[in-house]
């Protein structure tokens, strides 16, 4: 008896250092957030937090998501794919109608029994899924200046929606999403290069018509945290306090004064490396970037093994997807960027992004379950 | 055909992939640099900042020392006092006018100042605590209390403050404590200070502060983002601070204060001060300036129209005591030193005699004009004593000036004895001796020096004057004594000082400058302290001693820390007195100064003879300058009274010197000299400290 008959047949190329990286990033997920969940609920140490309950039902939902889809054959998605883009649109165009207001952002939308649905995370993957089978469809005629405006157009509006939630991080990760697919199909450079040339010209138009002042704050901040300790700058300074403090070896499970004592903010969600930099130090910290690194370099080399260009761009599409998350999200918190609400992936609290990515994982793997066979 | 077109396809995806997977370990590597900088290159300091994040220090203020009398009588007792307090960085902007406003109704503070308050103190450090308003009112505590919660960032804290028992009589030695300002805050010297706390910032609460204030404690406690306290982490119990006994003895400060005022009452008089100073330990058993002012009112908060009131008195000038930080000259007071000059140049003899008509003139030299008219008081022919006791002026300007240079000038004449006079520069030396020119070194800041000539090359330098310009007296390269030749080297020196002193180019000293020397006017000035040490010197036997306001300093265990402080803060051990040299006289000159001062007192032809107490016998010597400034009351030029003497006359125990800006020394300064000696005398064996 083989190993691999223990499993089902179709799952004789099921990609296990994928699904081990993602596992382990989402148990060490747990444990960050259990800390970071600590003060909020004011529970006792020996229970869990009503945070970490939750991020585990989600984990699981994601899990079975992910084999359910894995069985699939990814090409039915793209044979579906204009139904997926209407949906993802859909999502985001009932955000802005009666989307739930936190914070001055409307991205959130309350389902019954109080779960928060935010559909820009699934719009994501239906992005992937939609902009791959286009592109993919049209891979003879990339040359085709209405082929590069045809993947512009298809992307331009789910970005739009998002933009004006406001959520300007997810916008730039569907523009990165969108960017790794269409180099990876091969457009033409010269497209992109003119592409890039007009982006470089708006932008001065851009910040003055687009940029709310809200956003012009945030760049100021970044730039100068101690100019207002107490109002906007509180958090970015908090949190290179915290990432700081952590030194080599950390303060220890629990013991991050930073996050134990609430200085610092959205410890659970956009921040929580924070507490994981405060609480684990750098080792902890280099633990997570090999854990991340190990997926997407396994995303990698899916695309590479997929059998035909539609599974490619996906791959690729969620490598970028990841990679793009977790620099942003980190870069924010070690103050290389200007802050932008991106949940790092696998990580932060919430049960969109975590499913999310974990229906993306289920793509992967059924990418590379057939990348051998024919039909 | 078409595989082809695939593989090449493929090949070209391939080193895209390549490239995707060196963005990611390219984008990683940033990321893991940032954090190589952050945690294991600043980790330390961050670490740091991540604890005084989480730990709030509270101060538990240590008991401030008491001061006392000799005997143990409070001068100041410490008593709770409600401040207003703002924390600028729990301020919120928003809420910032409102909270302001809300103040200003409150304490009746103008809102720019509380404004200006705040942005002041939220420069200097954003979490520490700004005082808007001292010493609240119950009224106003209570009213701050009921509306706190809804101002953020602003509290109500209890604070240590003084309650200065006879404010006005004692102000001008032990002073008052103020909070600590923003430019002193965290600078070097005050490094134990926080905002808020408050500090001497006169008289001997600010001399004394170091051993006053004593060790504050504080408490670590770990606090969460909002401020609340979790759990006390570490503690330091506060050390009280010593407490500071003064030499002053209360009832003869008392009575001092009553005499003076009395007199000054009756000459019009806008400045007064008295000084009575034990002859043997140079401690000062009574010290008053008047006019004064409440300590309390600094204590609690001055308010800036008090505080331009006290200002705006610029004749009576409350904020400076004048017994040490203000110099008059001295008048006749001066003669002891003239005459102790011409007795140890060998000028005179205490024999010597020398006549005077009432009069001495200064002749112009090309014509019969008088160019200045001296009166004395007096006429006749005296020796040394009774020329000190009737304090003739004619005698001590002759002793000074006859056979110096232009004296054949002087009508009519310095007779009937033959001598040379001791000449300016030997008197300046001699009052140098005495301590004249120079700080006493007493226990109270803001000490003056006064005014006297340089007699030496030292002395002019430290007029500011070149030292090249000095003249050495060629005849007498070494010393004073025993030179017949009249040189104008000392003359120069004396003119080119009295030229930048005065401003005036053409301003040179002359024969009459030095007949006013001699009798301390015009080119002299001492403080009423000075003349108390010269007083005691002289009944001591040729001690000059440093005067000290501090008996004792007292643990806060009750134990004595045996010292008591200098002007340059170092411990000088109590009781045993302190030195700054001798005067150096033959005890025959002492004896003459002495038995000059005696006749003074009891001499028909006596000035002092106000002074005289039944039972104890005086010595003292009056002065009586006049001032170039008319008394709006009765038109006459003012003078300044003044009064120094010792008692008993043998074995002396007290010195004592007056001031009084009005009337005569005689009328004005030895009666209330006379007082004191009455106080000293009756209650002398209560004052002793065991």
């Amino acid at each position: 008896m083989t190993v691999t008959s223990f499993r089902p047949r179709q799952f004789r190329n099921y990609d296990l250092a994928l699904m081990g990286a993602a596992l382990a990033l989402v148990s060490f997920g747990l444990v960050v957030l259990y800390s970071a969940s600590l003060t909020e609920s004011g529970d006792t140490r020996a229970t869990l937090t009503d945070a970490v309950a939750k991020q585990i039902l989600f984990a699981m939902v994601g899990l079975v998501a992910s084999l359910v889809v894995a069985r699939l054959d990814y090409r039915l998605l793209g044979n579906n794919w204009y139904l997926l883009y209407a949906l993802g649109i859909f999502g985001l165009l009932v955000v802005l109608a009666i989307g739930t207001n936190i914070s001055g952002a409307t991205r959130w939308i309350t389902l019954p029994g109080g779960f928060l649905l935010q559909p820009s995370e699934f719009a994501k993957v239906m992005a992937v899924v939609a902009l791959a089978k286009y592109l993919a469809d049209r891979e003879q005629r990339l040359d085709d200046p209405r082929v590069f405006m045809g993947s512009l157009a298809l992307i331009l509006p789910l970005m739009g929606l998002v933009f004006i939630e406001p959520d300007l991080g997810t916008t730039i990760i569907f523009f990165i999403i969108w960017l790794g697919m269409v180099t990876m199909a091969g457009v033409s450079g010269r497209h992109l290069a003119i592409f890039a040339g007009l982006i470089i010209a708006l932008i001065p138009f851009a910040l003055i018509i687009a940029v709310s002042d809200y956003q012009e704050e945030r760049l100021a901040t970044f730039l100068d945290p101690e100019k207002d300790r107490f109002g906007a700058g509180y958090n970015v300074l908090q949190a290179e306090i915290s990432v700081g403090s952590g030194g080599l070896l950390g303060q220890g499970f629990g013991n991050g004064t930073q996050s134990q004592l609430g200085f610092l903010q959205a410890r659970t969600t956009d921040f929580i490396f924070s507490v994981l930099s405060e609480e684990w130090g750098f080792v902890g910290c280099m633990v997570l970037l090999a854990l991340f690194t190990v997926f997407i370099l396994r995303a990698l080399t899916i695309a590479q093994l997929a059998k035909d260009t539609f599974g490619r761009l996906m791959a690729v599409g969620f490598a970028m997807m990841i990679l793009g998350q977790v620099f942003i999200n980190i870069g924010v918190n070690i103050r290389l960027l200007p802050v932008t609400g991106i949940p790092l992936p696998f990580i932060s609290q919430g049960g969109s992004s975590l499913v999310s990515i974990f229906l993306a994982i289920g793509i992967l793997q059924s990418i590379i379950m057939r990348h051998r066979q024919s039909y | 055909m078409k595989y082809e077109f695939r593989d090449q396809g493929r090949r070209l995806g391939m080193s895209k992939i390549i490239a995707f997977r060196l963005a990611v370990f390219g984008l990683f590597g940033l990321l893991a640099i940032q954090l190589v900088n952050l945690q294991i290159l600043k980790g330390e300091s961050y670490e740091t900042r991540a604890a005084n994040n989480s730990v709030a220090i509270v101060t538990l203020p240590a008991e401030r020392g008491v001061i006392t009398d000799r005997n143990g009588v409070p001068l100041v007792e410490n008593v709770p006092g409600y401040d207003a307090v703002a924390i600028p960085g729990r301020i919120r902007d928003d809420e910032r006018r409102g909270i302001i406003f809300t103040l200003e109704r409150l304490l009746d503070v103008p809102a720019q100042r509380l404004d200006r308050l705040i942005s002041e103190g939220e420069q200097v450090s954003t979490f520490a605590p700004v005082i808007l308003k001292e010493n609240l009112t119950r009224e106003e505590a209570l009213a701050l209390r009921e509306m706190q919660p809804q101002m953020r960032g602003i509290s109500l804290e209890v604070a240590a403050n003084r309650r200065y028992l006879s404010g006005e009589l004692l102000a001008p030695i032990v002073g008052y404590i103020g909070p600590i300002n923003a430019e002193e805050y965290g600078e070097e010297g005050y490094e134990e200070y926080g905002l808020g706390d408050r500090l001497g910032r006169a008289g001997i609460e600010n001399v004394y502060e170091s051993y006053l204030r004593g060790d504050n404690g504080r408490k670590l406690i770990e606090q969460d983002a909002l401020g609340r306290q979790l759990r006390l982490s570490r503690e330091e119990q506060p050390v009280p601070g010593d407490s500071v006994v003064l030499a002053l003895d209360y009832n003869l400060q008392t009575a001092t204060a009553t005499a003076l005022r009395e007199s000054m009452d009756t000459f019009s008089a806008p400045i007064g001060a008295a000084v009575a100073m034990d002859v043997n330990t140079g401690e000062i058993l009574a010290l008053v300036s008047l006019p004064s002012y409440d300590a309390n009112l600094f204590a609690q908060g001055v308010t800036e129209s008090q505080f331009e009131a006290l200002q705006l008195d610029t004749e009576g000038r409350p904020l400076v005591n004048h017994a040490v930080s203000d110099a008059f000259p001295p008048g006749s007071v001066f003669k002891v030193v003239t005459g102790s000059a011409a007795l140890d140049f060998g000028s005179i003899t205490t024999e010597t005699s020398i006549h005077s008509p009432g009069y001495l003139d200064v002749q112009d030299e090309n014509s019969d004009e008088v160019d200045q008219h001296f009166r004395d008081t007096v006429q006749g022919t005296f020796q040394f004593p009774l020329g000190l006791g009737a304090s003739s002026n004619v005698y001590f300007m002759c002793a000074l000036a006859a056979k110096q240079p232009g004296s054949g000038n002087l009508d009519p004449g310095c007779g009937p004895d033959d001598f040379e006079g001791a000449g300016p520069a030997n008197v300046a030396r001699m009052a140098r001796r005495f301590g004249l020119g120079s700080l006493t070194g007493i226990d109270l800041p803001g000490e003056t020096s006064g005014i006297v000539p340089p007699g030496d090359r030292q002395s002019f330098e430290n007029y500011g004057l070149d030292p090249n310009l000095w003249q050495e007296d060629p005849a007498n390269p070494d010393d004073d004594i025993g030179n017949s030749d009249v040189d104008d080297g000392p003359l120069t020196n004396l003119s080119a000082w009295f030229e930048e002193i005065t401003g005036f180019d053409n301003e040179p000293w002359f024969l009459g400058t030095s007949l006013q020397f001699a009798i301390g006017q015009n080119v002299v000035t001492t403080s009423p302290m000075q003349m108390a040490v010269v007083a005691a010197a002289i009944a001591n036997g040729g001690n000059l001693l440093q005067p000290r306001m501090v008996h004792d300093v007292i643990d806060p265990d009750g134990n004595s820390r045996g010292f008591s402080l200098d002007s340059n803060g170092v411990a000088i051990p109590t009781g045993q007195p302190i030195g700054r040299g001798n005067l150096a006289l033959d005890p025959r000159i002492l004896a003459a100064l002495r038995q000059g001062m005696h006749e003074a007192v009891i001499s028909p032809f006596g000035t002092a003879g106000a002074a005289a107490i039944a039972g104890v016998e005086i010595a003292g010597k009056t002065g009586s300058p006049q001032i170039d400034e008319t008394d709006p009351g009765t038109g006459k030029l003012r003078t300044h009274a003044w009064f120094i003497g010792f008692g008993p006359f043998e074995n002396s125990e007290i010195a004592i010197a007056v001031y009084v800006q009005g009337g005569t020394g005689g009328e004005a300064a030895a009666p209330v000299a006379r007082a004191m000696f009455e106080a000293y005398f009756s209650r002398v064996n209560v004052m002793r400290l065991p």
